[in-house]
């Protein structure tokens, strides 16, 4: 399977890098595009240029855009690897979406001008994510990211596409045997893949 | 005298954002209020949190001089009017790294260390009123889970508490609408901009 890996944390000794080259390996017998956007240097802003193409047939104009992009459309599966900050996918995660999931990506437009979906061709969805925040608190305050990923984006892939959510519940508190437990978890998830 | 922080995300000055953020600074004229604006775009602010940020994020908000002018705005305020158009279902990505990088520890709410929740530190913000457009129907929003106004209404008030009052003034299905529906969003901004007290 073509599968492209997604990671959003600036410390390279974080929990969440560790995190990534897990999911990474844990894939290697796939066909894998690794993106780490912040080494990457992806910009999540979107532009005024960008904004004013957005309807166009061709929205993109930077290449690491248009690199990210045509990954997603090789694509079978993505997956995310992202702290939860804010109830939500980190800004640079966020821009990512906005930028590189534009029309002749994710939707385009049929020939009565309906927008119709494009990413049927991702058959699997995955997010891990660590929280800050304990379950409870991460259910009062509704888990944005998971709905942005669960929900958003399979406006674009269909509802048929399998989801699978790994999350890391108050990783502030959590232990060293945690934290391995939860890379172990995560490791045997992918390799099921 | 209301106090009131607009906050502007879209990077074009010719969008339907910029002339909601018009009628929001023409209300907040009628009602008398004192008002700063940050303009994120203007601004050229980066919205990516960095790796020294990560790393000093339990720490005193001195350790990062550089958030030290917004952060100031937040303690100024006690309304803050969020003007941004919804993207992917939620705040764009320049809006949300505002939030990562300003409403940090010690600015926003303070980590303590018997174990409990945290203590909000902008209690004195009295009214959020997010103004915003999504060029989706509501209905399609409502099944993508509006995560932008579950963030904003829920998961600030470790920030704000509970008794501020979070407003939703929002435009739905504008890839379609007409002329007239504009017109009139663009007056309700107004008029609720004007009421502030």
């Amino acid at each position: 399977m073509r599968i492209s890996v997604v990671h959003a944390h600036p410390s390279p000794g974080s929990l969440n890098r560790a995190l990534f080259d897990t999911v990474c390996s844990a894939l290697d017998r796939h066909d894998l595009y690794r993106f780490d956007l912040y080494a990457d240097g992806f910009d999540p802003a979107m532009t005024a240029d960008e904004h004013r193409a957005y309807l166009t047939e061709n929205p993109i104009s930077d290449p690491l855009v248009r690199r990210y992009a045509d990954a997603v459309l090789e694509s079978e599966a993505l997956v995310f690897v992202y702290p939860t900050w804010w109830a939500g996918l980190p800004a640079i995660l966020k821009g990512w979406m906005e930028r590189v999931l534009v029309r002749g990506v994710a939707f385009d437009f049929d020939e009565q001008n309906r927008l119709r979906p494009q990413m049927q061709h991702v058959k699997r969805l995955a997010g891990v994510t660590t929280y800050g925040s304990n379950r409870l608190a991460v259910a009062l305050t509704a888990d944005g990211g998971r709905r942005t990923l669960g929900r958003t984006m399979r406006m674009s892939t269909g509802t048929r596409t399998r989801t699978t959510w790994l999350g890391l519940y108050g990783i502030d508190s959590a232990s060293d045997a945690q934290r391995k437990a939860f890379l172990e978890r995560v490791h045997r998830e992918f390799s099921t893949w | 005298m209301v106090r009131a922080l607009v906050v502007f995300s879209h990077p074009r000055d010719d969008s339907f954002a910029a002339a909601a953020r018009d009628e929001a600074l023409a209300g907040l004229d009628e009602c008398g209020a004192e008002v700063r604006v940050i303009d994120l775009y203007a601004e050229r602010f980066d919205p990516r949190l960095t790796a020294e940020e990560h790393r000093l994020h339990r720490s005193d908000p001195s350790t990062k001089p550089h958030i030290a002018a917004h952060a100031d705005l937040l303690r100024w305020c006690d309304t803050v009017v969020l003007v941004y158009p919804t993207w992917y279902g939620t705040l764009p990505a320049m809006l949300k790294g505002w939030f990562e990088r300003i409403w940090v520890n010690g600015v926003a709410s303070e980590v303590r260390t018997d174990g409990r929740p945290p203590t909000p530190l902008l209690t004195h913000i009295r009214h959020i009123v997010a103004i915003t457009s999504h060029g989706s129907p509501k209905w399609l929003n409502a099944l993508q889970g509006e995560a932008g106004k579950r963030m904003l209404k829920r998961a600030l008030r470790i920030s704000i508490g509970t008794r501020c009052r979070v407003r939703w003034l929002a435009i739905y299905g504008m890839d379609r609408n007409a002329e007239p529906a504009r017109r009139a969003f663009l007056q309700r901004v107004r008029r609720r901009c004007a009421r502030m007290r």
